[in-house]
């Protein structure tokens, strides 16, 4: 990330003629609808924060909040304690609000798509039709996706179960958003959570109310107005007493972004005897061989187990992004609370990890556990941090952590850097892990079986993940699998 | 209790500024004649300090140890010490039927008369360091500083601009010296000062020593050692490195020691702390060359209020080396244990094979224990594993010996002795290692009641 290529004036000159070209076809197209009113001009202030609020058409109270959380996000510095380098990031030449795309300017049909980007789709083996609303193709409003989110949404109003977006639930559902959001994470919890909560475009809002348990797993791909829903992304579910809900985040197939900063805030609810399953897949841009142009992820997600034996289980696999800086947490502050991270994490070309899981045990017998597989390939670099705090009050309390890592070549890097942290005799807590490398004689073996080297190392590494994929939502797995196999070619050899 | 607390930051620049002033005070002992081809290194290490000043917890290697006690006292550079008293202190330290080489150093300053120093064979050399530099050792004024360099902590720093004497060992290539090489530092006074105990090592190609290093004192006064050790271990050398804290409850114990290793070099080190109300240890070793193998290990035993903190640092620079610690700690009342191990594997370092593990045991309720046992990893083909417990008793193991017939009381007794002893095995000086076994059972043994 640390080096500008410099281009010789040939081709500078080259480049230019593109840009020209470019700009001036798109213009030709008439691509200049209301620019001035849709999009902001790049820059931070009140009055963005405040423009962004009244077009939302948010009540006061929100507005209030955000300018809270900007006022906040001045007094912070940028954080840099974390294992990864990028070039600083120019806050006041992002835009903040952008309207979502019009048809105009996206793809006509899936002949104008990168063809790079098809390829990965058909080893991924995604459907037709999925492959045109992936690559952003503008489609008729009925197409199978909507009519099926159609379809859910009647049976969850049924249950009374809200599944909406962000600003719909602000205008709709204002008391228990206004109860629950900033609750998990505060507005000043840390310097990417302050931004996010000053100036977030949109996300999700789930409740579940007391007894329910979501028939469907949800996920952002069936909520119909879920798309462009921007660089701050935010995100709050709630489960009541007893219910249960399971979650699914993202999907396997490549994103591509305009957007390099991504400082998503996502917040988890549980009740007594709730349980939500968060799992996420990000397959974000991670940049070229040289790492140019990569999305630099970095948010904070954290979930607080109020009520008894509630349960808070977080799975990802994260194998885009230039730079990943995440740390999905459980507060696991009911008696008898569970918290879990599973997570695969991977790094190929140039890209950064840093992430893990906070488990802070505060009620009494609570457990977690923490499964953590990182996986460095190419050039990568993988951290795995994780913090584990059994408070005083925290009786009997359990937790077992194993970060395994694997490395896949000599030019990249895997770190774990646990905290453990214990108030109480009556605790246990254990840390495991290793570092390891594919050895020779799987390789042999498996290629002795008519088995080729690539094949063997996606077996290899699946294997060596298999304990995380078993706790994905069963189509997930698959696509994860066939994910990793993707990310990691090229890798070997 | 004064008026106005200062804030933390404020209190920091104060505890700075005061060392500032004290080095200043006793500029011309810092600078006098045996000093003089040092004074550069001086001068640098009192920028550096003067610039970093004290560590805050905002800094990730000073997070978890709180300074705060160490910032309210003042501390003076000792003057005269009382030989009597130090005599009757030295008894209390020495270890019985140890036959040993003793170099003792009373406030900072090594105390000739207290000292042991039969002949040596093969040229092997052992003394104060204030008259080697005094006599103009090139070797010394090479590897001073240098495995330890004024950048590695503020306290580092500290150290290199204040100390007025050291041990100096140099075992010449190929020599075997049997005895154990005991360095004690005692700290006698009855009021609060600042000592910056140096030692600095030389084992050459081949040859063989025991190092022990112990800190002592057992004065109610808020000493302050600051110490810096370098052991260089040559090619082939093989030196058994211990380390013993056994200073007064109320001191402040800060040392940095490191050893950087040679090709097929061996380095074992036990850091054993009992006493102090607050001890920060950097333990650290570089392997710099092929075939080498490191052993850094440690044993907390704490209880009351005291807070120890312990950070390893094992550099893996080149391949085929191997290295392992395994740190313990017991806990009881209110004490703290931090314990931070990193291992770093360069990029060339392949076929590292490197264990790190972290065991804690819990006493109290009220005890806890903080564990970061870190991997940084650039090479690919190593085997690098680590592994933390924080804990009581494993209940089945009590279980088991109360099957047996032994009393609850007792089991504990026996498992905690068991636990804690397992560090105290590795000891290879037998009078050390017997009296610390005699001192650890004495601690955990709970006899059965009589029937």
């Amino acid at each position: 990330m640390t080096e500008k290529t410099k281009q010789p004036a040939e081709a500078m000159s080259e480049s230019d003629a593109i840009i020209e070209e470019f700009a001036s076809k798109e213009y030709r197209h008439g691509w200049t609808t209301d620019i001035e009113t849709e999009t902001l001009p790049p820059g931070l202030s009140e009055e963005v924060v405040r423009w962004i609020s009244a077009k939302k058409g948010e009540p006061e109270w929100m507005t209030e909040w955000r300018l809270s959380a900007y006022r906040q996000w001045l007094k912070m510095d940028e954080p840099h304690w974390a294992n990864v380098e990028f070039p600083p990031v120019d806050y006041q030449a992002i835009s903040y609000y952008s309207a979502p795309k019009g048809d105009k300017d996206r793809p006509k049909s899936l002949e104008e798509v990168d063809p790079k980007l098809l390829e990965t789709y058909e080893k991924l083996g995604i459907p037709l039709r999925e492959r045109e609303v992936l690559a952003g193709v503008a489609v008729d409003a009925v197409f199978d996706s909507v009519s099926v989110a159609t379809t859910f949404k009647g049976k969850l109003d049924e249950l009374g179960i809200i599944f909406c977006s962000m600003s719909e639930a602000i205008r709709e559902h204002g008391d228990l958003v206004r109860k629950y959001l900033g609750s998990v994470v505060p507005v000043g919890d840390n310097f990417f959570s302050a931004l996010n909560s000053a100036v977030f475009s949109d996300g999700s809002f789930v409740y579940i109310p007391p007894g329910v348990r979501c028939p469907m797993e949800l996920s952002t791909y069936f909520r119909i107005n879920a798309q462009n829903t921007g660089q701050f992304e935010r995100t709050l579910i709630v489960a009541d007493e007893g219910a249960e809900v399971s979650y699914l985040e993202g999907c396997t197939a490549p994103m591509r972004d305009e957007n390099q900063l991504h400082a998503a805030v996502v917040e988890l609810v549980v009740l007594d005897d709730a349980k939500i399953k968060y799992s996420t897949v990000q397959n974000w841009y991670p940049g070229d061989e040289e790492g140019r142009g990569g999305i630099f992820n970095f948010v904070t997600k954290r979930g607080a187990c109020r009520g008894k034996r509630s349960k808070i289980s977080w799975t990802q696999v994260e194998t885009g992004s230039a730079i990943t800086w995440k740390y999905p947490s459980c507060l696991l502050i009911g008696d008898d609370s569970v918290g879990e991270f599973y997570s695969v994490a991977l790094t190929n070309l140039r890209q950064q990890a840093d992430t893990g899981t906070k488990m802070v045990h505060i009620g009494k017998r609570t457990r977690s556990t923490i499964v953590s597989k990182g996986i460095s390939a190419g050039r990568g670099q993988n951290s795995y941090r994780g913090l584990v705090k059994v408070a005083r009050s925290a009786e009997n309390a359990r937790n077992y952590s194993v970060c395994d890592s694997m490395l896949i070549g000599d030019r990249c890097g895997a770190h774990t850097f646990p905290y453990i942290e214990v108030g109480n005799t009556s605790s246990q807590v254990e840390h495991e892990a290793t570092t390891s490398k594919i050895g020779e004689d799987q390789i042999f073996y498996c290629k002795q079986r008519g088995i080729s080297e690539e094949d063997a190392v996606s077996m290899i590494v699946n294997g060596f993940c298999r304990e995380v994929f078993r706790e994905l939502p069963m189509e997930f797995a698959v696509e994860a699998q066939k994910l990793l196999s993707v990310s990691l070619e090229g890798s070997v050899g | 209790m004064m008026s106005k607390v200062p804030t933390a930051d404020q209190a920091r620049v104060a505890a700075r500024d005061a060392h500032l002033a004290e080095i200043e005070r006793v500029a011309p002992r810092l600078a006098a004649e045996p000093f003089a081809r040092i004074a550069p290194l001086r001068a640098q290490a009192i920028a550096r300090f003067g610039e970093v000043g004290m560590p805050g917890p905002r800094e990730e290697a000073w997070r978890h140890v709180n300074l705060r006690p160490l910032f309210q006292s003042t501390f003076a550079v000792p003057e005269e010490w009382d030989e009597e008293a130090a005599r009757q202190a030295l008894a209390l330290f020495t270890f019985a039927g140890l036959d040993a080489t003793r170099l003792v150093f009373v406030n900072g300053r090594f105390a000739e008369t207290l000292s042991t120093l039969p002949p040596l064979p093969g040229g092997a050399w052992v003394g104060s360091l204030r008259d080697a530099l005094a006599n103009g050792s090139d070797e010394v004024l090479a590897h001073l500083a240098h495995h330890a360099p004024i950048e590695d902590t503020p306290f580092t720093a500290l150290n290199t601009a204040m100390f007025e004497d050291g041990a100096l060992i140099v075992i010449p290539r190929g020599v075997v010296i049997e005895q154990p090489i005991h360095v004690l530092h005692l700290t006698v006074g009855p009021d609060p000062m600042i000592t910056s105990p140096r030692t600095l090592a030389l084992i050459g190609e081949g040859a063989q020593a025991t190092l022990i290093e112990s800190f002592a004192g057992h004065d109610t006064a808020t000493h302050f050692t600051n110490a810096v050790s370098e052991i260089q271990v040559g090619p082939g050398a093989h030196v058994h490195h211990l380390k013993l804290q056994r200073e007064g409850e109320d001191a402040f114990h800060v040392a940095n020691t490191r050893a950087h290793l040679e090709r097929d070099a061996h380095f074992a080190s036990v850091n054993v702390t009992l006493g102090s109300q607050l001890t920060r240890n950097d333990m650290g070793a570089r392997i710099d060359g092929e075939g080498a193998h490191c052993a850094l290990d440690g044993l907390n035993m704490v209880s009351g209020a005291q807070w120890v903190d312990n950070h390893t640092l094992l550099d893996h620079a080149v391949p085929h080396c191997t290295s392992h610690q395994l740190y313990k700690s017991v806990l009881d009342d209110r004490a703290t244990t931090v314990f931070n191990g990193r291992i770093i594997v360069r990029q060339d370092a392949q076929r590292t094979d490197a264990i790190q593990s972290n065991h804690s045991l819990l006493l109290s309720d009220t005890a806890t224990a903080h564990t970061q046992p870190n991997l940084e990893i650039f090479a690919d083909d190593v085997k690098c594993t680590h592994g933390a417990t924080v804990g009581n008793l494993e209940e089945h193991k009590v279980y088991y010996l109360r099957t047996r017939g032994i009393g609850e009381a007792e089991a504990r007794g026996l498992l905690t002795f068991a636990f804690a002893n397992e560090i105290i095995e590795r000891i290879n000086v037998e009078p050390v290692r017997e009296q610390l076994e005699a001192h650890l059972f004495a601690r955990f043994h709970r006899p059965p009641e009589s029937a």
